[in-house]
């Protein structure tokens, strides 16, 4: 799986070729068919019968028939995702693979792979404001639009998720799939308030929460004015001396958000920009399965 | 503060400055996303961070200051200053004297010395001490000036050493004898030195030696045959050091005439007219007590002081009473303290009296009835004057006093001792010498300034002005003249230095701080201080 690699998959192009190259890399790699089963709406429920997955079994009707039934979806319901891509300048950051590079390859890995599986695909692109917005189709030629609209955004301006998501709740009518990728480099209390909202109206929601390894680690030694992407200030440090005050703080500020999202039911992904894309997918659809 | 012109480095405290708003250009700029948005979070932190480049300006500041005042010495006073301070003026010889060519300092010259400047500036709160700081003990001070904090040094070259004569000795000078006169010269060079001296006697030049002075004291022997009656004279070296003063000794010196000595006796008296065996003398002896004596000296042995009749007291210039063991308590132990003085003689070039001399004689001669005249050297009285009577506790028979070398010169002294009278005609600066005279007499410096001394009654008359070295003449009223020799304190001769508690003392370390410590140790701390300040 090492040609999932960001800094191998950076090196194709198109952004179309990059999403395909992902998915089907990725599929080849699960050695399954993606294309079952992942509809969010439920049907019926019909016998067990040996061979099928034991994990589709409703055990809650087990516990009340004491016989087994199996979970049956419909097929034919599409799912409606959104994906979130935050194109603020803190994701410009990054050698080779910026956060936003990632981002965006990743998520147009997602819209390839869910509109393969029949579901409807909208895309907002946002920074301050919504600058791009996307309804969600399920028709595959929606996927050239979308890659269109995702190759044609560019890192500016400052980020507020925390509006943006207050500004679109409205538009979203029917229960949907919302996978945000951002660096969420804003009050964790405003975003987690923005998304309690999406939450409340039935919506799922998955995060994305893109950073670069130097975020984490901050493993620098010269000593430079470090400047704000999106304010510009600047301040002169010494990266030996704030070394541990800054992990402590970056530390503290992620634990906000992991508990945050997890006390409202939002899966949270922390991705830094070199982990190859298919364990972010995988990380995705594991917990979509576990969601359905 | 020793070197002010290091204040100059002034100019180097804008470079912080100057530093602080430019370093942000040297600075790479790095983008970078999260560190602000997280420090901007803890706004006291971002304060902190401002607060701290500011402190560090001005620490870098204050180590530059400190370094500054550290290399200038700047004194730090920890007490208020006395407002009242004293302007102390040395005025040694050498102030006057050193380089005549230049103004001189002082109109009247003193006599210096470590001890009176020491004393003076012990006294009162010194602001400035004006001294050439020759031979003053200040070499080391001009030397290692910055020990001394908070005095503005203007350094005068000092020479390598200094030849000087810093004392004399004068045998006893009967007619007929040669008289010795012996002469002490410093040498404070670190090697021997070739001199030439040149002896005056009576304004004529008598002799004239040249001598290799070693390093350290040196002793010269005259003698010279002189007629009879008071003569004066000076020893002179040539010698380039710059100090003139003490290139000069004067003496005064007065050749007896022939002594007429009466012995009383009751037995021969065979040691003593053994050692008075001498054409300097005219020796008579008697056994029986008279009641009026023809003579200059009487010696009488093994009677009470009190048996000497007032008329013999009055009518002979001098008295030696040799007593037996039972009329004197020192008596007993007297013969074994002889041998004892005997012992530490040795040999002397100066008439074989050189322990005897050491023992403070002249010193002692003052115009007091019942004073010690010598010592034991462990304190206890040898010979004692009781008016014109010199009571010698031991007995001819009873000691080996008059075995032993010293014998015949120390009874010379005595005898000399006693025509001379009680006032001493070789004197230091500033000392006063008193005139025993019938009418008031007129005292004429070397400089040929007459003053009339003040009287302190019974026909003496006191004489303080002799603050200049040379000879000074007595006029008694008729033809008769006496000299008086005036030599500076061997301690201006001397090159020697300051002790550590002296200095201390004289230059008020107790008030004042050493500056050039204080701040760099000031500096060291706030160097320390911005160490710990950048990492933290």
């Amino acid at each position: 799986m090492d040609f999932l690699k960001p800094e191998i998959i950076e090196e194709v192009g198109s952004l179309n070729l990059r999403a395909r190259l992902v998915v089907e890399g990725f599929l080849i790699g699960l050695h399954q068919s993606p294309f079952h089963g992942f509809s969010l709406e439920f049907h019926e429920h019909r016998p067990y019968y040996p061979g099928d997955p034991i994990n589709r079994i409703n055990w809650k009707l087990y516990g009340r028939t004491d016989r087994y039934y199996l979970r049956k979806y419909q097929a034919e319901t599409n799912l409606s995702a959104y994906l979130l891509l935050d194109k603020s300048k803190s994701m410009d950051y990054g050698g080779k693979i910026t956060k936003f590079h990632y981002a965006r390859t990743l998520a147009a890995s997602l819209a390839y792979l869910l509109l393969h599986q029949n579901d409807s695909v909208g895309l907002v692109v946002f920074d301050r404001g919504v600058k791009t917005f996307l309804p969600p189709k399920s028709r595959l030629t929606h996927l050239k639009l979308l890659l269109k609209d995702l190759a044609n955004a560019e890192p500016s301006e400052k980020t507020s998720i925390s509006d943006v998501i207050f500004n679109i709740a409205p538009m979203i009518k029917r229960r949907s799939l919302i996978i945000v990728f951002s660096d969420l480099l804003e009050d964790p209390d405003e975003v987690i308030r923005a998304f309690r909202l999406i939450r409340v109206r039935k919506n799922e929601v998955i995060v994305f929460h893109i950073l670069d390894r130097d975020e984490r680690e901050f493993e620098f030694t010269e000593q430079a004015l470090y400047r704000d992407m999106e304010d510009y200030t600047t301040i002169p440090v010494n990266p030996l001396n704030i070394k541990e005050l800054y992990r402590n703080r970056f530390n503290e500020f992620l634990k906000l958000y992991r508990s945050g999202f997890a006390h409202n039911r939002i899966d949270y992904s922390l991705i830094t920009t070199d982990t190859p894309y298919n364990k972010a997918l995988r990380k995705y659809l594991s917990k979509r399965k576990r969601l359905s | 503060m020793s070197f002010p012109h290091f204040l100059l480095l002034f100019f180097l405290i804008p470079i912080p400055i100057i530093f602080h708003f430019i370093s942000k250009r040297f600075l790479r700029t790095k983008d970078f996303p999260s560190l602000l948005f997280v420090l901007k979070s803890d706004r006291k932190l971002l304060r902190w961070f401002r607060l701290r480049r500011l402190l560090l300006l001005l620490l870098r500041i204050g180590i530059i200051t400190s370094l500054i005042f550290a290399a200038s010495n700047l004194l730090i006073p920890f007490s208020f200053p006395d407002l009242d301070r004293k302007v102390i003026l040395d005025q040694s010889l050498s102030m006057r004297e050193r380089n005549i060519s230049h103004k001189s300092c002082v109109v009247v010259p003193n006599r210096g010395g470590i001890p009176l400047i020491y004393k003076a500036v012990r006294r009162y709160p010194t602001g400035i001490l004006v001294t050439d700081a020759q031979r003053n003990g200040f070499k080391e001070l001009f030397i290692k000036g910055d020990r001394y904090p908070g005095i503005d040094l203007e350094k005068i070259p000092m020479p390598d050493g200094n030849i000087g004569i810093i004392d004399h000795q004068i045998g006893s000078p009967f007619r007929g004898d040669k008289v010795d006169i012996l002469f002490t010269i410093l040498n404070q060079y670190k090697d021997s030195r070739n001199i030439r001296l040149s002896l005056y006697i009576d304004d004529s030049e008598l002799d004239k030696k040249n001598l290799l002075l070693h390093t350290g004291t040196n002793e010269l022997r005259f003698s010279i045959h002189l007629k009879e009656g008071s003569h004066s004279g000076a020893l002179m070296v040539d010698d380039e050091d710059g100090f003139e003063f003490d290139n000069i000794r004067y003496f005064t010196l007065f050749v007896l005439p022939v002594t007429k000595i009466v012995i009383y006796s009751t037995r021969y008296p065979e040691k003593l007219l053994a050692a008075l065996h001498s054409p300097s003398f005219q020796v008579k002896w008697i056994k029986e007590q008279p009641g009026k004596i023809e003579g200059d000296i009487f010696i009488s042995e093994c009677i009470c002081l009190d048996a000497i009749s007032k008329i013999v007291k009055d009518s002979i210039p001098g008295i030696i009473c040799i007593s037996g063991r039972d009329k004197c308590p020192y008596a007993m132990e007297i013969p074994d303290r002889i041998s004892k003085i005997a012992n530490l003689s040795g040999f002397s070039s100066f008439s074989e009296l050189q322990s005897l001399s050491d023992i403070p004689i002249r010193y002692d001669c003052r115009p007091t009835p019942g004073r010690t005249l010598l010592y034991f050297e462990n304190g206890d009285p040898f010979l004692k004057r009781t008016g014109n009577v010199l009571f010698l506790p031991v007995t001819m028979e009873e000691s080996d006093l008059s075995l032993h070398p010293v014998f015949i010169p120390f009874l010379y002294e005595l005898i000399a001792y006693l025509l001379k009278g009680d006032y001493d005609n070789d004197i230091l600066m500033d000392e006063p010498f008193v005139i025993k005279a019938s009418s008031e007499p007129v005292v004429i410096t070397p400089d040929n300034k007459r003053y009339k001394p003040t009287s302190i009654g019974d026909n003496r008359y006191l004489f303080t002005q002799t603050g200049k070295p040379g000879i000074y003449r007595v006029s008694l009223g008729t033809s008769e003249e006496r000299c008086i020799s005036v030599n500076p304190y061997p301690s201006e001769s001397m090159l020697d230095t300051l002790k550590a508690q002296e200095s201390a003392n004289l230059f008020g370390r107790g008030n004042y701080h050493n500056g050039a410590t204080f701040f760099l140790v000031m500096a060291f701390l706030l160097y320390s201080l911005s160490i710990v300040l950048e990492r933290t």
